[in-house]
């Protein structure tokens, strides 16, 4: 009966759309865990806004 | 999961009673205030660790421990509690709850806990109980109110949470790239007035600077950089000091200081405008709290989280309602949008003017200092320095500045327009510029200009870079935005699909007879979501706009089985009705009937109702057995519900006449028969007179269902005939004769013609005489259902090619073409 909830559905095609845009190379990742925790922090996404487009390349794409 | 069986101890108005649906649907019947709602309750609770009827609007004086018990148990709450044994993935396993530690399950044998509880979490969004008071929720809601209770029912509070924290983070990255803007606007000015620029360009600063080296012998530049500037050039023996101004700096400074006093009257129309805006922003307060209090909110809703407590005061709040509060707030403030859009845009208009009148001006001064000049009034530029400072720092944030009364004490007017500058600061350096501006070299003049040009150039850099790195950030914060509330919509369109076909073929179920064609439309406007049904082919409109009352509560229950097939996806098989057919008519209640039996024959219905004949038909109609009727006949603080599993109604009777209470036993059968006749009647579409006042009685459906139901018999036999099927022929002349005893035996035809058999006289009968009466009846009864599925008999028509008109059960065993 494990079934993914709708806001799994909406984060699943939200990341599909970051991974498709160059603008978030190297950060889609982060930006994937970030909407899947439960508080979500301001300067926190600010933050992950700001990265520069190789500057996560390890943990990303 | 499936209650096998239920024991229910102090919760609301039940003291102890112990129910034994074994898997199937059961009716709670009776009169208002003996305790059927606490059956609901109580299963309620078990299920989700929380009673639906205390939660939710206008309850907040209630709570679970102080309410849900029963009122005598409130300091014993160790014994209120709620067990059953369930039937889950075909095991049987007992589930308990207590008020007293309401989030605690009690599983046996533990092991299965975890399987009990992943099947509770469904349960946890409530999607298993409907109530009356309910059922109109979905319907007549507002769009808004509407879309939360569904986001609310599709857990999806916390995915308005992040768009909120994505949209915040958009706004300020929006309002912090203007700023960037303004200040690499400033950084381009200071290179076009140092190098004399027309319009600035990298590739016009370049040509420039190697204009510059050439004059002082140098070779030009491909490109441009601090370091590059000076590089290989010969030190300038008298080169200026870092602080002073080159010739053609002071004088484009002066040109632009001079367009700006030019620009007067657009900033002061800017600045005007401004102020009325403020003025309203400050008199409104909705609006206030959007300025004011905006980030705070959107803030505190990105904070919330399932503790329910304020991050700034630590307040524990009921369940939702801190968020709710705050999701008010935050709506009330959006109706400022515009107004604040638009005060952003005028204020960093006013801070990139003034700041390039505080730069120009510094400059100037620091060029009288270079030239010993002493035509200025320290205190009169002292003042117009901290009214320029003033200015600056209100338009960064203009509205809490107004709203502390702390604007500027001069109007944008008086500080352009400021006397001192032509005759004390202009005038006074153009006559110096035209005496003193000869005596510096070309070199010289080359050199000095490349020495500021290398500080000049990184501030345009840094300013060039700050924007960029802004830019992006404003452009990933729009499309993150785009991108989730895409992908929001995209997934809540294609569940709203799914449920609104199933609520259309649910509906079409219920009224076939009149709305064959309804279709609805479920659909996700921003915050709103917008429901409309069909009305009779002619438009979509709101379904609470022309609908009857009895058709929105259809509605209401249509679309809480679609949300709930969605929800639950068939993990719970439990589902509550709690009292919710009230405005639905007989005949269509019998759709409802259908409808429970055609697409939830796998659900385990738990129905309430105070109507004695909603009960009986949910049992006339297959959708409860006989067993699982539980009437609620009583109810005493002391005692709770008083109740009997709703006896047969034949051994109701046999005990009437063991006592010899010949008159209550007739009375039972002439009740029931009345409306059971009544019932079949409708079922067999049987011809009764009109009566004007709508009141017909046994001695009317009787001998109709009879007379009906001999013709249906002899037209079925006629066809058997003419399709040689013998066999089924045979069946049918059996049953002929056995039913023409039967109807013999009931006297019924003989009730026109002799009134001393007729029903009226039951009464009067001996229990000997009567005997005979009541097992004719028993059998006449059990004519009319099926002996496999136990459902009365019906006449339908059929679709398809040929129109068929057809006698038959709900199993197909019974099927007679009548055609």
């Amino acid at each position: 009966m494990m079934q993914k909830s709708v806001s799994d559905l909406i984060f699943d095609k939200f990341t599909e759309s970051l991974i498709r845009d160059d603008l978030f190379n190297g950060i889609s990742a982060v930006l994937d865990a970030f909407v899947r925790v439960e508080k979500h922090g301001k300067i926190e996404l600010q933050n992950i806004l700001k990265k520069k487009q190789n500057e996560n390349s390890k943990s990303g794409n | 999961m499936k209650i096998l069986n239920l024991e229910i101890k102090n919760i609301r108005g039940i003291k102890n009673i112990k129910i034994q649906p074994d898997g199937k649907s059961i009716v709670v019947f009776g009169p208002n205030g003996v305790g059927k709602s606490a059956i609901v309750d109580a299963v309620d609770f078990l299920l989700s660790g929380q009673i639906s009827r205390l939660i939710g609007e206008g309850t907040k004086c209630l709570s679970l421990k102080e309410h849900g018990c029963h009122v005598d148990s409130r300091n014993d709450l160790k014994n209120t509690v709620v067990t059953a044994t369930v039937e889950v993935d075909s095991k049987k396993i007992v589930i308990e709850r207590s008020i007293n530690k309401p989030s605690s399950l009690k599983v046996k044998p533990e092991e299965n806990k975890a399987l009990v509880e992943s099947y509770l979490q469904v349960a946890a969004l409530g999607q298993h109980i409907l109530s009356r008071r309910e059922i109109l929720k979905y319907i007549t809601a507002e769009a808004g109110k509407r879309a939360k209770e569904i986001m609310s029912l599709l857990d999806l509070m916390d995915i308005e949470n992040t768009r909120s924290t994505f949209v915040t983070v958009k706004n300020e990255a929006e309002t912090s790239f203007k700023h960037a803007e303004s200040n690499f606007d400033v950084a381009k000015s200071e290179v076009s007035n140092l190098l004399s620029l027309t319009s600035f360009s990298e590739k016009g600063a370049l040509d420039k600077v190697s204009e510059l080296r050439e004059v002082l012998c140098g070779l030009k530049i491909a490109e441009l950089s601090p370091e590059k500037i000076k590089e290989n050039l010969k030190p300038y023996p008298f080169s200026a000091k870092e602080e002073t101004l080159t010739k053609d700096q002071i004088e484009n400074t002066v040109k632009e200081i001079r367009i700006l006093v030019q620009e007067k009257d657009e900033v002061t129309k800017k600045e005007s405008e401004l102020k009325t805006l403020l003025e309203v922003v400050k008199k409104e307060a909705k609006i206030k709290q959007y300025s004011l209090y905006k980030k705070l909110f959107e803030a505190g809703i990105s904070l919330v989280d399932k503790s329910n407590v304020c991050p700034l005061c630590g307040r524990k709040w009921e369940e939702g309602d801190f968020k709710t509060y705050l999701d008010g707030k935050k709506k009330e403030t959006d109706i400022a949008k515009e107004k604040q859009e638009k005060i952003d845009e005028l204020s960093i208009y006013i801070k990139k003017k003034v700041d390039l009148f505080k730069n120009d001006l510094a400059n100037l001064v620091k060029s009288h200092r270079q030239f010993k000049l002493k035509t200025t009034d320290d205190k009169e530029l002292e003042e117009c320095n901290f009214l320029l400072d003033s200015w600056s720092d209100s338009m960064d944030k203009p509205i809490e500045t107004f709203e502390v009364d702390n604007w500027p004490s001069s109007s944008l007017a008086d500080v352009f327009g400021v006397s001192f500058l032509e005759s004390k600061v202009l005038v006074p350096l153009d006559d110096t510029l035209k005496k003193e501006g000869q005596q510096l070299s070309n070199q010289q003049d080359a050199w000095d200009t490349l020495t500021k040009m290398e500080d000049n150039w990184k501030r345009y850099k840094d300013a060039l870079v700050a924007k960029e790195e802004s830019g992006l950030v404003k452009n990933r914060a729009a499309s993150v935005l785009t991108y989730f509330e895409k992908a929001r919509d995209e997934v809540l369109e294609s569940i709203y699909d799914a449920v609104k076909d199933n609520f259309d073929e649910y509906y079409r179920t219920i009224h076939s007879e009149d709305e064959q064609k309804f279709v609805s439309k479920i659909s996700h406007v921003k915050a709103e979501l917008i429901f409309e049904v069909d009305f009779f082919e002619r438009g979509m409109f709101p379904p609470h706009a022309l609908h009857s009352e009895g058709h929105q509560d259809s509605m209401g229950l249509c679309l809480f089985f679609a949300l709930n097939k969605y929800l639950t996806k068939d993990a719970i098989k439990i589902v509550i009705l709690d009292d919710v057919v009230m405005s639905i008519d007989r005949s269509h209640r019998r759709a409802v009937c259908q409808l429970l039996k055609k697409f939830f024959p796998d659900k385990q219905l738990i129905i309430t109702t105070h109507d004695t004949a909603w009960a009986k038909q949910l049992r006339t109609e297959g959708v409860v057995t006989q067993k699982n009727m539980i009437h609620f006949v009583n109810w005493n603080i002391d005692t709770g519900p008083i109740f009997e599993l709703d006896k047969d109604l034949w051994d109701r009777i046999k005990e009437d006449l063991d006592k010899n209470d010949v008159p209550s036993a007739a009375h039972k059968l002439r009740r029931n028969a009345e409306c059971f006749f009544e019932n079949i009647c409708d079922f067999l579409n049987a011809k009764i007179s009109y009566k004007g006042h709508h009141q017909w009685e046994l001695g009317e459906y009787a001998p109709a269902v009879i007379s009906a139901y001999k013709e249906y018999l002899k037209k079925a036999k006629s066809n058997f005939q003419k399709m040689k099927q013998q066999a089924k022929l045979d069946k049918l002349s059996k049953l002929e004769s056995k039913a023409n005893d039967i109807i013999a035996r009931s006297q019924i035809e003989q009730w026109i013609i002799n009134e001393n058999v007729h029903y009226n006289k039951w009464a009067d009968f001996s229990k000997e005489d009567f005997k005979p009466v009541v097992e004719a009846f028993k059998e006449l009864f059990a004519l009319f259902s099926c002996t496999t599925c136990g459902n009365t008999i019906e006449l339908t028509h059929s679709k398809g090619k040929e129109l068929k008109t057809i006698i038959s059960c709900g199993c197909g065993e019974i099927f007679w073409n009548i055609q």
